[in-house]
């Protein structure tokens, strides 16, 4: 099976005055670094090329393009139309044109405005733009927990590998803690009691809420990864090279970041990808049950807690978000599959 | 072995299978129509605050105490007539004796009535409500009303018993310190429901002085029969009960806390007669009026002595400035709030009093009642001069955290914005928003509320909810904090008036406060909207109490 | 084994005191005063502070902690040690016992977790065995895809979803309830067909995501298992498929889904308020959103406190049971 994987092959060794005919027939072949090999294995994968093209796609039409169509069709997410809901308080359809009257019969001229995908709620806010700008704050909230626990949780993992004793001890006991609640119960607990002073927090530049959705999903985001480098840095400790390393004289913290973190780096960036889609469901559960994001901010979780509101009405207003987590989770899921599998030497073949 | 796991797959699906077609088998067999001695009624999203007579105050508690009570003097309401609002004898034989210059009411208690276990009713039956509603441990909301009796406070502190209230056979006697001409209907609130000396109010010889959750012997024409806190109530007829009220059910099963889904699903097939709570769907109230007609049958919407309004922290910084309130006044787009409660779930208003409490004095055109467009907005916004809140500080605006109430504080902030101002949203629980903002010196800046009358009069709104000598340091009603002494003297003094006269005053007051001060943005008067299964019958609406009659209802 | 019992029996009582203290200090901090909400709209100073007495909230943290764990333990020391029943508190807004709400409520989460179970391991089982046997074929690709389908719908979707069509378009369902298993009186809809009827839509919502995670585990497990070097020498050896599959692969294969079924209640016990939330199930879940939304910390904690008990004593006989099957940690 070794045999087969690009790059072991090595050119033959051709002595000097030898007949040059034997050179033509033979391909010369490169090694290739292990990036490249992945990079090869990962290429043929097509869906999970085609997860990763809908993630780009995704951040694009919710960073870009948000505020590129408010521009276009001359309104944002958070503007009030009274027109936007019916006589009866209920949001408009999809591809309704809402007059921009204050209330019917207003004097003067008003022009109308485009809906796309019609009003999110009884407010009376555009639907479409209120999921593009969500999604801005559902990826923002994902992606950020993710960076802080993995990193957090790698950092915490190789230290208890690496040492061992008392301080590996604690840390795992503290992960098999955290795994005795039931988590989601206690984030809600957690978000009820700190999650006024939380939502304040806003580092100048994030809207309300998103720090504190941070903050409790990175809390309870780091354990994972971090038993996963635990596993792999016991696993690597004891190889020869660390050994070699030790008699050389490398200090601990040159060993780590030298010999077992690009090992780590794998099997992170696969934890990662997943995890990213994973928090992208948390932060929807959690903002469903009205933790975390404040008005006037959407993220798809908040539209996933109007809609059902208007479920005999409007029953498309589930399905708008409700799409856009499932599509942005199997993206990020087909993606660290993929990675998974062509970081993984067995499936190289 | 792999043969057998062949077998696995399907056999699991045939299990599957042939649990749900058992499961719907047994399911068709529910859906036959069947006359019904049991009225089956929900309230959805929310439960009895309590079912203890002693501290009791919501509207479905006191709909349900409606049906166990007999209390001295109430609403009447005989043969399936609809209640009226004025207070009549109901335990006592007829209105009071009243001596002693106002101070002294005598009342002689009727015989006949008997308490669920046979027990017959006496004028000692209310001293045992009124000392346990007093005691010092209960701690019932109803003292706050009842300073007045001699004896109460003492009774508060320890005393055993309100010394001023005495039996002497069937005659009941109050004193009081002062004259109050409100005394009756205050009488009439469930508080004053008799209680018997016996379990679960009187246990080994003492009294149960702490709330009681469990069902209880009650001489209406329904008693307590099963509470499952947080799940249902169950009302059963009571034997003994020969008054005139009707009691058409012998069962009365009212199913709390179900989801809106699941409430207005029942009703509309028949299940749920009614939901106690309103319509559960009212975004569905448009579709209802033009399919069933409105007071026709099976849609019906009343209007309720209630206000909904924003109260603003007059202590704040944001909100001494009366402009600031003027502005608020002008920005809110009122129509737009009521839309989310469903069609024609309430009537704008910019008065702190409903109509039927303001004697006519009643006006829409204090202050604009449509929505508010661009030149409203600027118009706000330069009277506030940019909401008058210094650059960078947030107005702390604490609303209710149910879908529609965080949709109606997104339109609240939207006004506001637009108004110059910059919004902090604070979404609270509902009862836990009066209790945190009847805090002196919190952080509120501005708040929704709303007030539900305990009885009809205007005094009831006004001294309660702007009085500023009701301030006190914590759970304040007066949620403006609105101190000023003009107002105090002008309400002292339509308190003294009476009949139409007084409820002019009222009225008159309370355009002279909106006018000129502005404590309030009040927002709308709310309706009553009632949605009922099609075996539904026997609808009445009781006005005082602004629910569905359950005496009268029933199911076929 | 007496020493690995021992060792175990002891971290999960330090578990608990440690689940029980962070649980309290975060609920101490809650910032609604319990005693004025207990006490109603027109209340005196005084009679807010006479409530505080009584309810206890008046005396400094510690002393309110110490007298929760106390109520907590099943054994007393008043006039001699003795057995009492653990009592879980009191609501201060209901002034019911906790007890109460989670006799009532466990049941309900129990039956769908517990029938959740059943479903999504009745479902895995054969599904993700008979992947690993053929893979990449036509069944393996389409089970792949919905596995893919399944980790990535959030419950919450799913559930409204299914909601909308089967009971609100087809009405092949009720719109949620829960029925009880035996008979209560009144008239509501009970006894087994009832009960599991009410359950059907719970129990498929509840099952989705797990049913995906334990397929892609029981195929990627037993693809592993397959390929191990004791599997090659037992078929060398002459042993008929039947007894291979049964002995070295199954058994290996699927003793790592026990544990993980063992640790994933506690995940379950979570996952599951979404889906009693959306079908009006009143489970521990559904009772936890109550009472944070009602500022009502004793049900929180109560319910908190049961729930993780539960898992932690859950996990506690996983492990024995895994002590007892694996004979190298037996002999440890």
């Amino acid at each position: 099976m070794s045999y087969q994987q690009q790059g072991v092959v090595e050119p033959p060794v051709v002595a000097p005055g030898a007949p040059p005919a034997l050179e033509d027939d033979i391909l010369q072949i490169e090694a290739l670094s292990y990036w490249q090999s992945v990079w090869r294995v990962f290429k043929r994968d097509k869906v999970a090329i085609g997860g990763g093209v809908t993630i780009v796609l995704l951040i694009l039409a919710c960073f870009i393009g948000g505020p590129a169509f408010a521009h276009a069709l001359g309104h944002g997410p958070d503007e009030l139309f009274n027109d936007a809901v019916n006589i009866g308080g209920i949001p408009v359809g999809p591809w309704s044109h809402v007059s921009t009257a204050p209330y019917p019969g207003a004097p003067g001229h008003f022009k109308s405005v485009l809906f796309p995908l019609g009003a999110d709620s009884g407010v009376g806010r555009d639907e479409f733009l209120r999921l593009l700008y969500g999604g801005q704050t559902s990826l923002e909230i994902a992606i950020f927990a993710t960076l802080i626990s993995v990193t957090f949780g790698l950092l915490m993992g190789a230290t208890a590998g690496y040492f061992g004793g008392p301080i590996d001890m604690i840390i795992s006991r503290l992960t098999e803690l955290i795994m005795a609640f039931p988590v989601l119960l206690f984030i809600i607990a957690l978000s009820a009691v700190a999650g006024p002073q939380l939502n304040a927090i806003t580092l100048g530049f994030l809207p309300n809420g998103v720090f504190t959705l941070t903050v409790v999903l990175s809390v309870f985001g780091w354990f994972y990864p971090a038993r996963i480098a635990r596993a792999q840095v016991l696993s690597l400790r004891e190889k020869e090279f660390v050994e070699a390393a030790r008699m050389v004289g490398a200090s601990d913290w040159r060993i780590i970041r030298s010999h077992l973190l690009p090992h780590l780096v794998a099997p992170m960036i696969v934890i990662s990808t997943l995890a990213v889609g994973g928090n992208v469901l948390a932060e929807a559960g959690l903002s469903f049950l009205g933790i975390g994001i404040q008005d006037p901010i959407s993220s798809w979780g908040t539209l996933l807690e109007e809609a059902p509101q208007y479920y005999l009405q409007d029953p498309w207003l589930v399905l708008w978000p409700g799409l856009m987590i499932l599509i942005t989770t199997m993206s990020f899921n087909l993606l660290g599959d993929g990675l998974r599998d062509a970081f993984d030497p067995r499936t190289a073949n | 072995m792999r043969k057998r796991l062949w077998y696995s797959v399907p056999v699991c699906l045939l299990a599957v299978a042939a649990v749900a077609v058992l499961a719907g088998s047994a399911a068709a067999g529910t859906r036959h129509a069947k006359i019904s001695s049991t009225l089956h009624v929900t309230a959805d999203n929310t439960d009895v605050d309590h079912s203890d007579p002693g501290l009791a105050y919501g509207v479905l508690s006191w709909q349900i105490e409606y049906e166990t009570c007999v209390p001295l003097v109430g609403y009447s309401d005989v043969g399936g007539k609809a209640v009226d609002s004025a207070v009549t004898p109901i335990g006592a034989t007829g209105m009071p004796v009243i001596k002693n210059s106002g101070k002294t009411y005598v009342f002689t208690v009727k015989s006949g009535f008997h308490f669920s276990d046979g027990t017959p009713l006496t004028a000692a039956n209310y001293k045992y409500a009124i000392d346990r509603d007093a005691s010092k441990t209960l701690v019932s909301p109803v003292s706050g009303f009842m300073a007045g009796v001699v004896g109460w406070t003492a009774a508060t502190n320890g005393a055993n018993g309100v010394s001023g209230v005495t039996v002497s056979g069937n005659k009941l006697t109050i004193n009081l310190s002062a004259p109050d001409g409100s005394l009756m209907p205050k009488l009439a609130m469930p508080f004053f429901c008799p209680i018997e000396k016996a379990p679960p109010f009187y246990v080994n010889g003492a009294w149960v002085d702490t709330e009681v959750t469990s069902p209880y012997p009650a001489p209406g024409p329904y008693y307590i029969a099963q509470r499952d806190v947080g799940t249902d109530i169950v009302l059963k007829k009571n034997p003994h009960y020969s008054g005139p009220r009707p009691a058409r059910a012998s069962t009365i099963l009212i199913d709390m806390n179900t989801s809106s889904a699941g409430a207005y699903n029942g009703i509309s097939n028949g299940t749920y007669a009614a939901d106690l709570n309103g319509n559960p769907n009212p975004a569905q109230n448009y579709a209802l009026s033009k399919q069933y007609g409105v007071d026709k049958g099976r849609f019906w919407i009343h209007s309720e002595l209630e206000t909904t309004y924003l109260a603003m922290n007059t202590t704040r910084k944001a909100f001494k400035n009366v402009n600031v309130r003027k502005a608020v006044n002008v920005a809110l787009n009122r129509p737009s709030v009521i839309k989310i409660g469903g069609y024609d779930s309430g009537s704008p208003t910019v008065q702190v009093l409903p109509k039927p409490l303001t004697g006519g004095v009643y006006s829409t055109k204090l202050y604009p009642i449509t929505a508010p467009g661009k030149a409203r907005f600027s118009s706000a916004k330069k009277l506030s001069k940019d909401c008058g809140v210094a650059h960078g500080s947030h107005l702390n605006f604490w609303h209710g955290n149910s879908a529609p109430a965080i949709e109606t504080a997104a339109v609240i902030s939207y006004d506001l914005r637009q108004m110059g101002c910059s919004v902090n949203s604070v979404p609270t629980a509902g009862y836990a928003r009066y209790v945190e903002g009847g805090v002196k010196g919190t952080s509120m800046d501005i708040m929704t509320a709303g007030w539900v009358d305990d009885y009809p009069d205007g005094y009831d709104f006004m001294h309660i909810l702007l009085d500023g000598r009701t301030i006190t340091k914590n759970n304040n009603n007066n949620l403006a904090y609105f101190s000023n002494k003009t107002f105090d003297q002008k309400l002292d003094k339509a308190n003294a008036l009476s009949g139409a006269a007084r409820a002019k005053a009222w009225g008159q007051l309370d355009q002279w406060v909106m006018k000129n001060y502005a404590p309030w943005a009040p927002i709308e008067n709310t309706n009553v909207v009632d949605y009922l299964a099609p075996n539904a019958k026997g609808y009445v609406f009781d006005g005082p109490f602004g629910s569905i009659d359950l005496g009268d209802f029933y199911q076929s | 084994m007496i020493q690995y019992l021992i060792r175990r029996l002891i971290w999960a009582v330090a578990l608990l005191l440690v689940v029980t203290m962070i649980g309290f200090v975060l609920f101490y901090l809650v910032p609604a005063n319990p005693a004025k909400q207990a006490c109603g709209k027109a209340c005196t100073p005084e009679m807010i502070a006479r409530v505080a007495h009584y309810l206890g909230t008046d005396r400094p943290w510690y002393i309110q902690y110490v007298r929760f764990v106390g109520r907590l333990m099943p054994v007393s020391f008043h006039g001699g040690p003795h057995f009492k029943t653990p009592n879980l508190g009191k609501s201060f807004v209901s002034n019911q016992t906790v007890n109460r709400i989670v006799v009532n409520a466990a049941p309900e989460t129990a039956s769908l977790v517990l029938g959740g179970v059943v479903l999504w391991m009745l479902i895995a089982l054969p599904v993700g065995i008979l992947s690993a046997l053929r893979p990449r074929s036509l069944l393996d690709r389409t089970t792949m895809t919905g596995v893919l389908i399944g980790v990535s719908t959030h419950p919450l979707f799913l559930g409204l979803v299914l909601l909308y069509f089967f009971t609100n378009k087809l009405h092949w369902f009720p719109i949620g309830g829960y029925a009880n298993f035996w008979h209560p009186a009144y008239g509501e809809p009970s006894g087994p067909l009832q009960w599991a009827y009410h359950l059907i839509l719970p129990w498929f919502t509840f099952a989705v995501l797990f049913m995906a995670i334990y397929v892609r585990m029981i195929r990627a497990n037993v693809m592993e298992t397959m390929n191990e070097d004791y599997v090659r020498t037992a078929r060398a050896k002459g042993a008929p498929e039947s007894l291979v599959m049964r002995s070295h692969i199954l058994r290996n294969a699927l003793l790592p889904v026990v544990t993980m079924l063992g640790m994933d209640i506690g995940v379950a016990l979570g996952g599951a308020v979404f889906t009693e939330s959306i079908y009006g199930l009143h489970g521990l879940g559904w009772w936890t959103i109550w009472g944070l939304n009602n500022f009502d910390s004793p049900t929180v904690l109560g319910v908190l406190v049961f729930a993780t008990t539960m898992i932690i004593v859950f996990n506690l006989f996983v492990d024995l049971l895994y002590a007892w099957i694996d004979p190298r940690i037996r002999l440890a």
